[in-house]
């Protein structure tokens, strides 16, 4: 589920919602609504029930049994009443037989009541009979197949009934109704259908409703943010996000393109600044307005006889040919792990962390360079010098314009040697010689005057140089 | 807020227990003399000092139930204790202050009145001792002590001490 895209998650949980809220409803309404029809049928029935009763009760007290009869006769052929019958309490069917018709003109001590036709005997013998009579009280059950509703209603020897039938008794018979609710159960069906099918449909108009807003509120631009943040990612900054609303997503949309111009600006303004500066401005280098000491080796590389080259040939040739060779030194110098620290017109300096390093990137530089002379017949050739001792790093300039430098005498050495070098020459300084015994060779040039400095200083042109991965000298 | 609650809380549990402890539980009460039985004597005993919502019902009629006329189209009938407590009855009479409570109820299974029984020593010998009431819904009086149309109809079952709905000797 984590790894799904969002307009997917979104659908599944509006649907999902959806799909519950819908059968949680149907559910309900369902049941309220088989609740009901079974009530009103209920009431139906009982109220029938009752009237029957009265009936009977009202038409006996009159000796009417023949009406009695004919009643019960064409009741049974109302519809739904599968069954309606008056049972006596030894479950023997009323009026087949003179049995009651005798007791009572026993009782009345004259023949008070005629005999008329009888109907078929039938009777009944099962536990709700049997229960109605033990607790003198009606008895309902409702049947699964067929659905009907069976009802036990006891007919009570009410005060009136005992002067013919006698007092020793409290219930006459029993009278029994088998109702159908096949059609209640039917109508039941067809409401869930229709309430399921106007539930489906106006689930899927809402989801349908919901999806497309969510769609065009969140889904399209997130995706288009997505979109243009990946091309950045990619190096590309010109998309924007075109998202233009006031809302929230608006907002998002103005800053992601705030912060696309930021980081292209910082994309450019990166070319333009060494390593070390970047570090100290992103905050992961120390910062310290006093500045701090470092023993740090300092390269510089310089093109011999440039500004000659630059007075004969064409600027866009000069700027060519000097980008060539800045280029490649520079890739050289950062395959060594040194921070190109300035570009000083045709100069490089560079910083390293170790001796060895920036000699032996100051060699592969000189390498380069001669490859790029001869590729494009430049007649370029660089001469390089390599100090190294304690320097001084800190924020030079002003509160509005400084620039994160390396000064000290150091690299003022460095410098010189550089200016010293013949084309295709290494030279460095003692320190640097005396820290890469083993690993060069060189010639001592003692006792020279460099500009800048009272005493005279050694310096060494070197020769060779030990390449520690394959193990082979480097001349 | 969440102190509101608790106060809340706190007070419903005390007066739940406050009201509880009000009423004593069914039974704990003498029965009502055939000098104190009236109407209102016997409704603040089935309302008031105990509640008789919390009596039985008789064995295998439980909750409502059908009914019919003169009572309602569906009933729910509530034995005092001492009358539960005493069945099975082999000699056909219930104990000296045995109440029915019988809530007479209409198709909706709305109480429209309320059929009730008390037997009151020395009240009644003729009829059983049974003093009888009717009330509609709102309390009021329609029939009380000795009816005759309650009395008659009950009649036939004197053997087993004018109740209708349950034989008193059956086994539980």
């Amino acid at each position: 589920m984590k790894n799904m895209s969002i307009r997917f998650k979104i659908t599944f949980f509006i649907s999902l919602s959806i799909l519950l809220t819908i059968l949680v409803i149907l559910f309900i309404s369902a049941r309220n609504q088989r609740q009901n029809l079974m009530e009103a049928s209920d009431k139906t029935l009982t109220t029938n029930t009752q009237m029957l009763n009265s009936t009977i009760r009202n038409l006996m007290l009159n000796g009417e049994a023949p009406i009695v009869v004919r009643t019960l006769e064409d009741m049974q052929k109302i519809p739904d009443i599968e069954e309606l019958e008056l049972y006596r309490t030894d479950g023997t069917r009323a009026f087949h037989d003179y049995k009651t018709l005798n007791q009572v003109n026993g009782n009345l001590g004259k023949k008070m009541f005629m005999e008329t036709p009888r109907i078929e005997y039938k009777s009944i013998d099962n536990d709700n009979f049997q229960k109605v009579l033990d607790s003198n009280a009606p008895r309902r059950m409702e049947l699964k197949n067929p659905r009907a509703i069976e009802y036990y209603f006891p007919v009570l020897n009410v005060p009136e009934c005992r002067e013919c039938h006698g007092s020793d008794h409290f219930i006459r018979g029993v009278s029994y109704f088998r109702l159908s609710t096949g059609d209640v159960y039917d109508q039941i069906r067809q409401a869930n259908f229709i309430l399921v099918a106007i539930f489906v449909i106006a689930g899927l108009i809402i989801g349908f409703i919901l999806l497309t807003f969510l769609k065009r509120v969140i889904i399209t631009p997130l995706l288009s943010m997505r979109r243009v943040v990946s091309e950045v990612a990619e190096g590309d900054f010109s998309p924007r996000v075109e998202v233009k609303r006031g809302d929230e997503i608006g907002e998002l949309g103005d800053e992601v393109n705030r912060m696309i111009v930021g980081l292209e600006e910082r994309f450019k303004l990166s070319k333009y600044v060494s390593r070390s500066t970047d570090d100290v401005v992103r905050g992961r280098g120390e910062v310290r307005e006093e500045g701090k000491r470092q023993i740090l080796t300092v390269l510089f590389s310089d093109i011999r006889s440039f500004t000659s080259y630059s007075e004969k040939h064409g600027p866009r040739e000069v700027i060519k040919n000097l980008n060539r060779i800045l280029q490649v030194q520079a890739l050289e110098i950062e395959r060594f792990n040194g921070d190109v620290d300035k570009f000083i017109g045709d100069a490089v300096m560079a910083i390293f962390q170790d001796e060895y390093s920036a000699v032996r990137s100051a060699y592969e530089m000189i390498k380069c360079v001669k490859n790029v002379n001869r590729d494009y017949d430049t007649g370029l050739h660089i001469g390089i010098g390599v100090n190294s001792g304690e320097v001084i790093l800190g924020n030079i300039g002003t509160e509005n314009r400084m620039e994160y430098a390396v000064i000290g005498d150091t690299v003022n050495l460095a410098a010189r040697l550089s200016g010293q070098a013949r084309p295709d020459m290494l030279l460095v300084s003692e320190s640097v010689m005396a820290a890469l015994e083993g690993k060069v060779t060189g010639k001592l040039i003692p006792n020279q005057s460099i500009k800048g400095k009272t005493s005279k200083i050694n310096f060494y042109i070197i020769t060779s140089v030990l390449d520690h991965e394959t193990m082979r000298w480097l001349s | 807020m969440k102190r509101i609650i608790i106060l809340f809380v706190v007070c419903c549990i005390f007066g739940t227990v406050f009201m509880a402890q009000r009423r004593k539980k069914a039974g704990e009460y003498p029965p009502l003399s055939k000098e104190q039985i009236s109407v209102e004597a016997l409704w603040r005993r089935i309302t008031e000092e105990e509640d008789y919502e919390d009596y039985p019902f008789w064995p295998g009629h439980e909750g409502i139930c059908d009914g019919q006329s003169p009572h309602g189209v569906y009933h729910q009938v509530y034995i005092h204790p001492v009358l539960m407590n005493a069945l099975p009855i082999k000699d056909g009479k219930v104990p000296n202050g045995s109440i029915i409570v019988k809530e007479n109820m209409n198709s909706r299974k709305k109480i429209d009145s309320y059929t009730i029984m008390v037997k009151v020593d020395g009240y009644n010998p003729e009829a059983g001792d049974w003093f009888w009431m009717k009330l509609d819904k709102k309390g009021n009086t329609i029939v009380e002590g000795k009816p005759g149309p309650c009395i008659a109809c009950h009649e036939p079952l004197k053997s087993n001490d004018y109740i209708i709905l349950y034989r008193l000797d059956r086994d539980l």
